[in-house]
């Protein structure tokens, strides 16, 4: 979590506080990137964006809402606007992910899904169900963390996110009985 | 409750969302619905697969990546406004600091205190620039190990004692030795050189450091790029500090006069604020400036050592895309013919000589040989 010292003495032009900030936060930055936008290039464009905004705009954050919510709001947004996808492409060697042969699994009870799979999953999401997912299970946030960041009610959330797992777990159910993949 | 209704505490579960009367609700309906029972056993593995999707990092720094563009920024906001300082950084961050152009108002930050380095920093410089032979041709360092004694030990000398004294020893070859052993005393003078004056020495002393840990010449960074017509020498390029080379170190231009100036006041802030530190404050005198590989053949990447790091920039947008983990006494920084390797030397901890490769395309390092 970062110091609100550090961020009070970015907000008052402390440059050298205001790059260790963005130090802080840039893994965080990138994670979220690379799960919306689906790739590691675009993530890093995006994430740069992000953190190029950041930097512009640290005199615009309230103390009312948390940093890092307003951190990942500005993320999100640069995602879902500027690198949305016109069609979805799917990369597997990215971040050496494996890919697991599910050709005989058919009959075997699987204790977990592959990591790759869940990703090609969520990558068939809509965007802002993705991006709750995201935020859910890659930022760790609550329900209320998550409404801040989007700008959406509560309800809407929740909604959000149990359709979203909703819709993952009958995609990688398909993909576990062999059905069709990608 | 039927089943939908319960769809929605399952899903509230896997937040630990539900209360203890509301687990109890769940558990009896599951216990009597095995389809319940089922997409709950789903649920929970896509919700556990999800937490532990890979905590992936960017592969390599963003900050680092975008400082160039924040600067720019900074600019643009401010004008020539001369007293921000929207980079500085922590110690370990320095480095990338000071390879950008920044308005820092360095004389802020001069102390008296380096006046008297400064000044040695000058009489040693010149007396070095007296015995630098200019034949040492570059990128022949090993062909030059037959060089003649005198001159190359000149160059020991006054590479590792900087600022010392004892440099001026150093066109006799039967002092030159000591002058070498007597180097780690004169540490504190030594600290001390980095911080130059605003006359032309610093860039002077630039040239004089040009050279690896053996002692050996560096490549002038400047061939390669004139064979490309593509003058390297640029404001914010990590290599800006070697500006000097391309026209005999004495008439820089002034974007170069400001930068080692920005790196002067850069080595005085920490001689002021780590004093405590000694050990680390003279690995940052004595190591600066980084050591630098040639240009890679096709003109697009450039290796420095930094705080015992090979790292790799491009020359284009001198955007950091590797940096190799910490080794000792590295050296012999070499591109291949195709550019796609570069190769360089380090001592592993048992003193043995390894050879390390990096592909900048991957990004990755290999060992190559040991010695």
């Amino acid at each position: 979590m970062v110091e609100p010292g550090l961020i009070k003495a970015a907000q008052a032009g402390d440059g050298e506080a205001l790059i260790s900030l963005l130090r802080e936060i840039e893994n965080h930055v990138y994670r979220t990137a690379y799960y919306i936008v689906g790739n590691e290039q675009d993530a890093m464009d995006a994430a740069q964006e992000a953190l190029i905004r950041i930097y512009t705009k640290i005199g615009t954050y309230e103390e009312k809402a948390q940093f890092k919510t307003w951190v990942q709001r500005i993320v999100t947004n640069i995602c879902i606007d500027k690198f949305r996808r016109s069609k979805p492409t799917v990369s597997i060697d990215e971040h050496e992910m494996v890919f697991q042969d599910h050709q005989s699994v058919e009959e075997e009870v699987l204790s977990s899904y592959a990591a790759q799979d869940i990703r090609k999953a969520i990558d068939k999401l809509p965007e802002h169900h993705r991006a709750v997912v995201v935020l859910r299970y890659l930022q760790d946030f609550s329900y209320n963390e998550i409404a801040d960041s989007l700008d959406l009610p509560l309800n809407t959330v929740k909604s959000y996110l149990f359709r979203a797992r909703q819709q993952l777990q009958t995609y990688l159910h398909d993909y576990q009985r062999g059905g069709v993949r990608g | 409750m039927n089943c939908q209704e319960v769809m929605d505490y399952m899903q509230r579960q896997l937040d630990d969302d539900l209360d203890e009367r509301e687990i109890e609700i769940l558990m009896t309906h599951t216990r009597h619905c095995p389809e319940c029972t089922a997409m709950m056993e789903r649920l929970q593995m896509l919700s556990s697969g999800l937490t532990s999707l890979p905590k992936v990092t960017p592969s390599y720094s963003l900050v680092d990546a975008i400082l160039p563009r924040l600067a720019e920024l900074q600019t643009a906001q401010e004008g020539i406004e001369t007293d921000a300082k929207p980079f500085g950084m922590t110690s370990e961050q320095s480095e990338s600091a000071r390879r950008l152009p920044s308005k820092r108002k360095w004389t802020d930050r001069f102390s008296i205190r380096a006046l008297g380095g400064v000044i040695a920093a000058g009489v040693i410089v010149g007396l070095f620039i007296v015995n630098y032979n200019p034949n040492r041709s570059p990128g022949d360092s090993d062909g030059n190990m037959t060089a003649s004694s005198e001159d190359r030990s000149s160059f020991v000398a006054a590479n590792d004692s900087a600022a010392s004294d004892t440099a001026m020893d150093t066109t006799d070859s039967a002092n030159a030795a000591a002058a070498n052993e007597a180097a780690p005393a004169e540490e504190p003078q030594t600290e001390a050189a980095p911080s130059s004056s605003d006359d032309q020495s610093m860039l002077k002393s630039m040239d004089s450091r040009n050279v690896d840990p053996n002692g050996e010449t560096m490549p002038p960074l400047t061939s390669a790029s004139e064979d490309n017509g593509e003058p390297v020498v640029k404001g914010n390029s990590p290599n800006y500090e070697f500006s000097g080379q391309s026209d005999g170190g004495a008439a820089a231009d002034a974007g170069a006069t400001d930068n080692a100036l920005e790196d002067t006041g850069d080595v005085a802030n920490k001689a002021d604020t780590e004093v405590s530190d000694t050990d680390h404050q003279n690995s940052i005198a004595s190591k600066e400036p980084v050591m630098a590989s040639p240009i890679s053949k096709d003109g697009n990447y450039q290796a420095f050592v930094v705080e015992d790091t090979v790292r790799i920039y491009t020359v284009q947008d001198s955007l950091m895309i590797f940096q190799g983990p910490k080794r000792a006494e590295i050296a012999n920084l070499k591109w291949s013919e195709d550019s796609s390797v570069l190769t360089y030397e380090a001592k592993n901890a048992d003193g043995t000589k390894q050879v390390y490769a990096v592909d900048p395309k991957t990004q990755s390092e290999q060992l190559q040989s040991s010695k």
